[in-house]
């Protein structure tokens, strides 16, 4: 591939997140879009310490995913200002698969690192659960992508590819991809917020009906309804809403081939390797800096990926660390606290926007029995495609 | 989702007759087929049509057992190296889901799909190779 001169807009310490706004996410039948956007918003405005206007936020960007395929709602930003009073300011609506959250919040912080605005809001949501499962991101990869070449390959399958080879080239084992799964429901039974806050027991996990082979059902995150807001302000203004603002340090947004027949290997995500160092440079810290992650787990296998491929272990060594406890709650670097998508759930436009909120609250200690004690430095990381884009956040409690 | 008879009769080549682009620079065969920019380096001086070859191993691959209507329950996906270097993503026929590995040798067969919005479909599937010489070039 072509290498090129990466982002020279240095938007450390420049921007902050001052509102973060979440909805218990799942199958919220009762929900509608809107219903789950405004309260969402409405969180997000009552979380600001100091209080914030309506009128101060002066552009939105709308991340939402599903819509656009299922056809449920009303296309343009209008989704957005509509249920929530905005009109007649700008509403960008953005979509970039799973990743479509954080790149709505990256050019929302682009926005305002430019002087462009001084508040913004970055909105994530989805209504997934309006069809039967079968027919959301199952049937929509599987039947409506190209005729021949991709068909068949459900949204499953594609990590299932990496998880085959994963395991052939470095002898990752079901019962680590298995581990993932239990942290994961062991933290989403401390997070209000998530899907499923129940925990799961090991053997549970392995025994569970085959999906999409090696992954079983255990293996995939479920299909949830959600919303996801925070609102973004110039660091130099933060303090006028609150006192422990969020920082933006680094931003980073990768893309990758979505042909998997394009794909040059099938044990690294490429998205996640570049995303992660451009974000880590801007920021201008490594990967054993960052105190805690919320990374992009659609599948238990993507988790391990993205455990290697944002250097927090070597290539090949993710299973094996995962399943040493290095990733858990108090570990060398916890993984996931809210329960990642495994047990939050992926809503997912909301999925970029939720992992911001679950980051900052640690950075405040807000996080109640989640909590990472003494967290400073945090790192959220999106994936979306089979693989073809992914976005990497680093926020962080004092300017760095 | 539909699919118009326009787009099956553009994708005639790829589709039906395995042909991928060769770039004129650096030799990467690009397949699928996109536009006229060479994905591995990024020239434009142009490709040749070159015949993909049909024989080739599993590089990687999954049993699906969860599947919309319409598709075969389980449906085997791979992806293939061919011998000349393309690499494809596609089903697997004639082929038992234990016994399928990777590193494993199959033949690129032509196949019907089924129906579908009022038209035929076909393409390549995956067949194991059993024994060797049994393959056409």
């Amino acid at each position: 591939m072509i290498r090129v001169k990466r982002c020279e807009i240095e938007l450390k310490n420049k921007v902050a997140v001052v509102g973060f706004g979440m909805i218990k996410f799942g199958e919220l039948f009762e929900k509608s879009y809107e219903d789950m956007m405004s309260e969402a918003y409405l969180n997000a405005l009552k979380s600001v310490d100091k209080g914030i206007d309506q009128k101060e936020i002066q552009a939105a960007w709308l991340g939402t995913c599903i819509g656009s395929i299922i056809k449920r709602e009303i296309l343009t930003g209008a989704s957005l200002a509509e249920p929530l009073s905005f009109v007649p300011r700008p509403v960008s609506r953005l979509e970039n698969a799973c990743a479509t959250g954080s790149d709505s919040f990256r050019n929302a912080c682009f926005a305002v690192a430019s002087g462009a605005y001084d508040v913004a809001l970055a909105l994530g949501v989805e209504k997934m659960r309006d069809v039967p499962p079968i027919e959301s991101l199952q049937g929509v990869v599987a039947r409506g992508m190209h005729p021949i070449y991709a068909r068949g390959m459900t949204a499953p399958a594609v990590f299932a590819f990496y998880a085959n080879r994963h395991m052939h080239d470095f002898g990752t084992t079901k019962q680590q991809m298995a581990y993932v799964a239990v942290k994961n429901h062991k933290n989403g039974a401390l997070d209000p917020y998530a899907h499923f806050q129940r925990p799961i027991k090991l053997e549970d996990a392995l025994k569970a009906p085959m999906v999409c082979s090696p992954l079983g059902l255990f293996d995939c995150c479920p299909v949830t309804d959600g919303a996801a807001a925070v609102l973004i302000t110039r660091a130099d203004l933060a303090k006028k809403y609150t006192d422990a603002p969020v920082y933006v340090a680094g931003l980073g947004l990768a893309t990758d081939t979505f042909n998997m027949a394009s794909k040059p290997d099938f044990t690294t995500f490429y998205a996640t390797v570049e995303a992660g160092k451009e974000a880590y440079r801007m920021a201008g810290i490594g990967p054993e800096d960052v105190d805690l992650a919320e990374v992009h787990d659609c599948f238990t296998i993507t988790e391990i990926l993205d455990t290697e491929d944002l250097g927090f272990c070597k290539k090949g060594e993710g299973g094996k660390f995962i399943e040493q406890g290095n990733t858990e709650i108090g570990g060398k670097i916890p993984i996931n606290p809210s329960g990642g998508l495994k047990s939050k759930g992926h809503p997912i436009g909301a999925t970029g926007i939720a992992q911001i909120c679950e980051i900052s609250w640690h950075l405040r200690n807000e996080a109640d029995k989640r909590q990472v004690s003494g967290a400073e430095i945090g790192l959220t990381h999106n994936l979306g495609g089979t693989g073809s884009i992914a976005g990497v956040t680093i926020l962080t409690s004092k300017q760095l | 989702m539909s699919i118009a008879s326009p787009m099956l009769w553009r994708e005639i080549p790829q589709l039906y007759r395995l042909i991928g682009l060769k770039c004129k620079k650096c030799g990467y065969i690009n397949f699928p087929r996109m536009g006229s920019i060479c994905l591995k380096c990024g020239s434009s001086e142009g490709f040749e049509d070159h015949q993909i070859s049909r024989r080739g191993k599993v590089v990687t691959f999954t049993v699906e057992h969860v599947m919309p209507p319409g598709f075969e329950i389980p449906t085997i996906m791979a992806i293939v190296d061919t011998d000349d270097g393309a690499r494809l993503m596609v089903s697997m026929t004639q082929a038992k889901p234990e016994e399928v590995k990777i590193d494993m040798p199959v033949e690129l067969v032509f196949r019907r799909f089924g129906e579908a919005d009022g038209l035929l479909r076909y393409g390549f599937r995956a067949k194991p190779i059993k024994e060797s010489g049994d393959v056409k070039k």
